[in-house]
């Protein structure tokens, strides 16, 4: 608290830091406070949308019809299958690479520089460019069939039991450089005399891995984790490029299923019930992950 | 130039520490005032209210006749330099010192003139280029003091300047310091724990301790008549010697005698009696004796009245050799929170006399070292 | 990290490591190829075309208009970078040196809002933009852009500054410097690397947005790169070879960038994840150079 007293400075700081804060108060209540609170109103209503004069209280109705309506689990699925596959997928390799980059041989400097990239890259542009590379005349298609595995074109986004796992696919390409980002910088912080300690010890390279570079990182993989599960749960941009939830709704998650239903078909008060359960979800993932977080040091 | 009043200055924190007590401190035109204390005493606090980093949280602080309770602190025209220097990382040595003076809107030429004259006085001129992270601690102290000299203030703060310096360079800087305020003739307030720096700093110097000030004056006068208890310990290095005791009558000017038994009783020395003029008569009392007014004589000729004690260890410290005893009396702890625990007496005699762990000597009082305080309040008893 | 004896083991996870490259690159190498073949090639089972041509660019870039989308994304993108900069800055200044009752609580709910995915807000957000009237507008975009960044921008900001010795600023205001002085001349200096990594944070969240601008923005003359771009999906007549064209533009800006910057984006991606804690640490070592 003292501390915190001499930072205050003297006793005319007070307006000015005030003033200060004002326009991101402003802002952050204007363009999230206010939108959090209209979603949660319009979804409790019956609205198209358009006139604002239109609008009527519904109460719990649109969540009563969502809890009813078949796509809705099915998104729901989906999203959560997503997410807890690319969660998975996403830190077994961006762990394994970390530790390979790690090892400093020959040619980890041109991985750790590629390998990265995809991540920065706009989504759509990312789900565009692998349309075509899934797409019949595709280059996955033209591997298969030089291999031999098949010899009809697969159609990876056109057939209900491949598309997720497509998308799946697409986004752990994209963004295992993210995971390995963060383990590598998580692995910098892991303590060299321990590790010397266990060279002593006796330990091999693996024993190493398991016995003490893991456990030591329990935090970031848990923190890691919870931004790829917060990644996940906001899944849009692939899916709306790639296949707008099709074929037959087999690739809808929870954020192309609210677009639809808000824009398509303008009820607002369906698409607003889906947002909030969205909100719901990231929120849940977010505290989770600050929690975690705070243990971090 | 100005003259500073705190009139009953308060601060409480929000958290409900009163760092400093209805404190009350004149400080004349130009003087070199030292506020020294032990680490929490409030001393940087009561600066930091001088210069408007904090406020105050009653009474009232007057610079130049005009009460500055609610000035902003750049409207104040004080200067400071802190403890760590708080240079400015990415600014060049000029643009630091010129900083103040770039605030002030003075124009260019004006500033390279004032600058290139404080970077002469200060030896940094051909250091005007270069950045804070690449000077030594020494240059880097005088970078501080350049900005906070360069735009001649009314007042000038030092809070804890000397540090973070190594020893040698402390007290070349105590030097200098003294000095550009003899040039200058600034007033300054001076914020140190080191009772030495202060010392040899201060033309007055205040002592506060748990926020209260216990003491304001020359050195000589803290030195030779302090006014409780924790002034005559704090102040003089090696401390002084603080033991119970009463007064007896008897002798020329009466005697002292140790909370030890039969044996340790000491006469008062001529010199030292008007300081005990006023001290009640066998009732329980600190002694303090100053280290240099302990005698230590041969206890097989001196008179077996004398309080016996026997040498712990020496430390040579020449011309001097400083004599820790211990012995059959108990010692009094005056309320310094830094301070080792008091279970030994220090004696300060010419290093020609030679003593080995384990002699035993009798305790003879000599000089004026002799203060008497109230046990209970501390007081000094005049 | 590790201590590899074995020659075997080292040669074994270089070509792992070379192979999982090659993974990565192959397939944005098989759209590099795409874009420059003929429309005929399309469909044929080469990687490399017969017939090169560049010139499917050109083509592209004017076919589809991407010098307006260009534009606008940039635009967007400076305008949104520099506002939320700005503004997290004068926040976390406030928050950290000039405290006010209820500051603490105002800090927290700011940082709520990192929890929010922009997906779930646009349909509220495009009510009020049709009524407050900056719909179809990229300024409008841009302040919804503000919105979302800072949050963890003030995070980031905040985090960096506690590591700032407090007397920096308390030393400058007794020079007489404003407090608006004391932020730009002293302590954005002090923290460049903090502003850098929330430049970065922000530059590839708002140049790679989607949904936000797809639903806050109407007329083609206002798209984004990657709306613009998007427009194209699903129509047939759009040969795929332009496609493939337009997506490597698109990609290019940031690509030339991760090039010059490779090290700054890997820690600011980091930090944004950590939540500036990976700089917290350093912000102690750099912020300081020169104050002991």
């Amino acid at each position: 608290m003292r501390a915190a007293d001499r930072r205050r400075g003297g006793n005319y700081a007070s307006s000015l830091g005030v003033a200060m804060v004002a326009p991101s108060l402003a802002v952050f209540l204007g363009l999230i406070a206010v939108p959090i609170m209209v979603v949660g109103l319009v979804s409790l209503s019956r609205w198209t949308g358009f006139d604002i004069a239109d609008i009527s209280w519904l109460g719990i109705e649109n969540y009563r019809t969502i809890a009813g309506d078949e796509i809705f689990w099915r998104a729901l699925r989906n999203t959560l299958l997503f997410t807890g596959l690319t969660t998975l997928f996403l830190n077994v390799i961006g762990f394994g690479v970390a530790l390979l980059i790690a090892t400093r041989v020959r040619g980890t400097g041109l991985l750790r520089g590629v390998i990265f990239l995809p991540a920065l890259l706009p989504s759509v542009l990312v789900g565009l460019m692998w349309q075509r590379v899934l797409d019949a005349f595709g280059f996955v298609n033209q591997i298969l069939q030089w291999l031999g595995v098949a010899d009809q074109p697969i159609f990876f986004l056109g057939e209900e039991r491949f598309v997720l796992w497509a998308i799946i696919g697409v986004t752990v390409w994209q963004f295992a450089g993210y995971d390995m980002i963060l383990y590598y910088a998580g692995l910098q912080g892991v303590d060299r005399s321990m590790l010397e300690a266990a060279a002593l010890d006796g330990a091999r390279t693996p024993a190493t891995v398991f016995q003490v570079i893991i456990p030591s990182m329990w935090h970031i993989v848990g923190v890691v984790a919870l931004l790829n599960v917060i990644g996940g749960l906001k899944i849009f941009d692939v899916v709306f490029v790639m296949t707008r939830g099709g074929p037959n709704r087999s690739s809808e998650v929870l954020a192309t299923y609210m677009f639809e239903q808000g824009f398509r078909f303008s009820i607002m008060g369906v698409a607003s019930a889906i947002a909030v359960v969205i909100v719901v979800l990231a929120v849940i993932a977010s505290v989770a992950r600050f929690r975690l977080a705070k243990r971090l040091v | 130039m100005a003259e500073i009043s705190f009139r009953d200055v308060t601060k409480i924190y929000g958290d409900g520490t009163e760092a400093v007590t209805s404190l009350s401190l004149d400080i004349a035109d130009g003087e070199f005032v030292v506020l020294v204390g032990p680490s929490g005493c409030g001393k940087s606090t009561l600066l930091r209210m001088l210069a408007g980093l904090e406020a105050i949280t009653s009474g009232e602080i007057i610079v130049d006749g005009s009460v500055v309770n609610q000035m902003h602190p750049r409207d104040r025209d004080v200067a400071m330099v802190f403890q760590n220097y708080a240079l400015y990382p990415h600014m060049t040595v000029f643009a630091n010192i010129a900083f103040p003076l770039r605030q002030a809107r003075m124009n260019t030429a004006e500033i390279r003139r004032r600058v290139t004259e404080v970077a002469g006085t200060l030896e940094l001129t051909e250091h005007l280029k270069r950045r804070p992270a690449s000077l030594s601690g020494g240059q880097r102290q005088r970078v501080a003091i350049g900005r906070a000299i360069v735009r001649q203030p009314k007042v000038f703060l030092l809070d804890e300047p000397l540090s973070n310096l190594d020893a040698k360079l402390r007290v070349q800087m105590r030097g200098e310091l003294a000095q550009l305020h003899t040039t200058l003739g600034v007033t300054t307030v001076f914020v140190t724990h080191d009772q030495t720096e202060a010392m040899t700093l201060g033309q007055r110097v205040a002592v506060l301790n748990d926020g209260e000030l216990r003491q304001v004056g020359t050195p000589g006068e803290l030195y030779h008549r302090p006014a409780d208890l924790f002034v005559a310990g704090f102040i003089g290095s090696p401390s002084m010697n603080l033991l119970k005791a009463e007064l007896r009558p008897g002798g020329d000017s009466g005697r002292l005698a140790l909370d030890s038994g039969p044996a340790g009783v000491m006469a008062i020395p001529e010199a030292a009696a008007a300081l005990c003029a006023g001290a009640p008569v066998e009732t329980a009392l600190v002694a303090g004796i100053r280290p240099e007014s302990l005698l230590l004589r041969d206890p097989a000729t001196a008179s077996g009245d004398l309080p016996r004690a026997r040498v712990r260890f020496t430390e040579l410290v020449e011309p001097e050799t400083y004599v820790h005893l211990v012995g059959d009396f108990s010692g009094v702890d005056p309320g310094d929170p830094d301070a080792p625990p008091r279970d030994t007496l220090v004696a300060r005699v010419r290093s020609d006399r030679v003593f080995a762990s384990g002699d035993e000597v009798a305790l003879e009082i000599g000089g004026t070292g002799l203060h008497l305080f109230d046990i209970d309040s501390g007081r000094t008893l005049r | 990290m590790f201590d590899l004896r074995s020659a075997w083991a080292k040669t074994g996870l270089s070509i792992l490591a070379v192979a999982i490259a090659v993974t990565i690159v192959l397939p944005v190498a098989w759209i590099g190829a795409l874009s420059l073949k003929t429309g005929r090639e399309v469909y044929n089972q080469k990687f490399l075309p017969d017939e090169w041509v560049p010139g499917n660019y050109i083509t592209a870039w004017r076919e589809f208009g991407l010098g307006g989308y260009f534009v606008n994304s940039v635009f967007v993108t400076v305008v949104s970078v520099l506002l939320t900069i700005v503004v997290a800055l004068l926040a976390a200044h406030a928050f950290t040196w000039l405290r006010f009752p209820g500051s603490d609580v105002v800090f927290t709910l700011l940082l709520l809002g990192i929890m929010i995915p922009p997906a779930a807000l646009v349909l509220p957000l495009l009510i009020e933009a049709r009524h407050l009237g900056f719909y179809n507008d990229l300024f409008g975009l841009s302040l919804v852009y503000v919105a979302f960044g800072l949050p963890i921008s003030i995070l980031i900001f905040r985090g960096f500054f506690a590591g700032i010795p407090g007397e920096l600023v308390e030393s400058a205001r007794l020079d007489g410097a404003r407090e608006w002085k004391i932020l730009f001349r002293v302590i954005v200096p002090v923290a460049r690397p903090a502003v850098v990594t929330v430049t970065i944070l922000l530059f590839l969240a708002n140049w790679n947005d989607f949904i936000l601008a797809l639903v806050l923005l109407r007329d083609a003359e206002t798209y984004t790169l990657p709306v613009g771009i998007s427009q194209f999906i699903g129509q047939y007549a759009t040969p795929h070879e332009l496609i493939a064209a337009a997506s490597l533009i698109g990609s290019v800006p940031v690509f030339i960038l991760y090039l010059v910057l490779e090290r700054k984006f890997q820690q600011g991606v980091t930090a944004g994840a950590l939540k500036g804690r990976a700089d917290d640490a350093s912000a102690r070592g750099r912020g300081c150079r020169g104050t002991p």
